[in-house]
């Protein structure tokens, strides 16, 4: 904290403290709870000097977060007034802490919030008020964890590659995948049975094989994939795409196959 | 009509289709191939390996039984995509060592081409 304090003041002293609304705000395509959890802990990690960011899903549903350091401080307005009611408590609790009971209440909060949530929008405006000493709050890493995500720099370290893009362009077409860095996995997400079956087949070792038609000398530049349909398999086929250290085995519905195709393609061109 | 015929016939209909090789995967031999390019007797043999990894080979296999334990089926599809090709390998449901071979672009419309080559293997078999 105290390398955090003394950034924070040369940014002060330098006249770095941003002011006032961005107009329109960053749109973050989102499918789930994990995702909509994913982008507001990236934002917090993202934002050093005092700011309240609001983060409004399709319905116009709004939560607000005071960040600063950051660590997330509190919670400080939720729309609309039905969702505040439900979650008063939280929005009486004035510094989160990283052992408190609000973590949980927070997640049940972003529970009611996603639900349905397409587009999540998020805008930053400089902190209405004067923060005490005192207050430290809870780091996305610390929220992270009790949120059983994945720690926010791995997440950041994942972004450019073309499986994690086509991962996360295809998943309105896939029934469950996981990302695997090195051979561990690094996310999952979808139906809980198939991610079970994905990560024994991955456990055990499953590689695209060697089948003599590669076209580049660069194993490392390499992206390639493969699609099996075995007919027991309930109509769902099997994708296993890899690009450098990365992988994903993904499973989703026969009938999906041409979209599927058409988002890896477009991940690797 | 005969196989060749119904090959170039096939070819004809789907014009991102580049290559089809109607093969037999137990001892790995083309029997008939048609393509808009031309391929050397060693690429089609190539092609006919990469059927036999695909549809029959220890990882393929081992990924179906894993994902369904209970059944241990033959892959009936094999799809492989790299540097802007895709190739695409489809079992006959009538004589599962037969299959066809086939090298694509990735704009191919997919589902089309694998129900009309399905309909044509099973019609090599039983024309």
């Amino acid at each position: 904290m105290n390398d955090i304090n003394r950034l924070k003041s040369k940014l002060e002293k330098l006249g770095a403290e941003e002011s006032g609304a961005l107009s329109d705000g960053r749109v973050f395509e989102v499918a789930n709870l994990d995702e909509v959890m994913t982008v507001m802990l990236r934002e917090i990690d993202e934002t050093l000097l005092g700011r309240e960011l609001e983060f409004r899903n399709d319905r116009g549903d709004m939560v607000g977060l005071e960040v600063s350091g950051r660590r997330l401080l509190r919670v400080n307005k939720v729309l609309p007034e039905r969702l505040a009611t439900s979650f008063k408590s939280l929005l009486k609790v004035t510094t989160f802490d990283s052992l408190g009971p609000e973590i949980d209440d927070m997640a049940r909060l972003l529970d009611a919030f996603s639900e349905e949530t397409k587009n999540l929008t998020v805008t930053s405006q400089s902190l209405s008020r004067a923060m005490g000493s005192s207050e430290v709050g809870c780091s996305p890493d610390s929220l992270a964890q009790a949120w059983s995500l994945d720690p926010v720099e791995a997440i950041e370290e994942n972004e450019d590659s073309a499986v994690t893009s086509f991962l996360d362009s295809c998943r309105e077409f896939v029934s469950a995948w996981i990302q695997l860095k090195e051979g561990a996995i690094t996310r999952q997400s979808g139906n809980e049975a198939m991610i079970k079956r994905l990560v024994s087949l991955a456990n055990d070792g499953f590689s695209i094989p060697d089948i003599g038609l590669k076209q580049t000398s660069d194993s490392v530049e390499s992206k390639r994939c493969i699609v099996l349909r075995a007919p027991s398999l309930e109509q769902q086929s099997v994708l296993f795409a890899e690009n450098e250290n990365r992988a994903a085995l993904v499973l989703f519905p026969a009938k999906n196959l041409s979209q599927v195709i058409s988002k890896w393609h477009s991940a690797v061109a | 009509m005969n196989i060749s015929r119904q090959l170039d016939s096939l070819l004809q209909d789907f014009p991102n289709c580049e290559t089809i090789a109607f093969a037999d995967i137990s001892t790995g031999l083309v029997l008939c191939s048609s393509t808009r390019k031309n391929m050397s007797r060693g690429q089609l043999d190539t092609l006919c390996a990469a059927a036999i990894e695909l549809l029959d080979g220890k990882q393929t296999s081992f990924a179906s039984a894993t994902l369904d334990p209970g059944e241990h089926p033959k892959v009936q599809e094999a799809l492989f995509m790299e540097d802007g090709l895709l190739n695409v390998f489809v079992r006959s449901s009538v004589v599962s060592t037969e299959a066809l071979c086939c090298i694509c672009v990735p704009e191919i419309e997919i589902d089309a081409f694998i129900d009309r080559a399905c309909s044509e293997l099973a019609k090599f078999d039983t024309d």
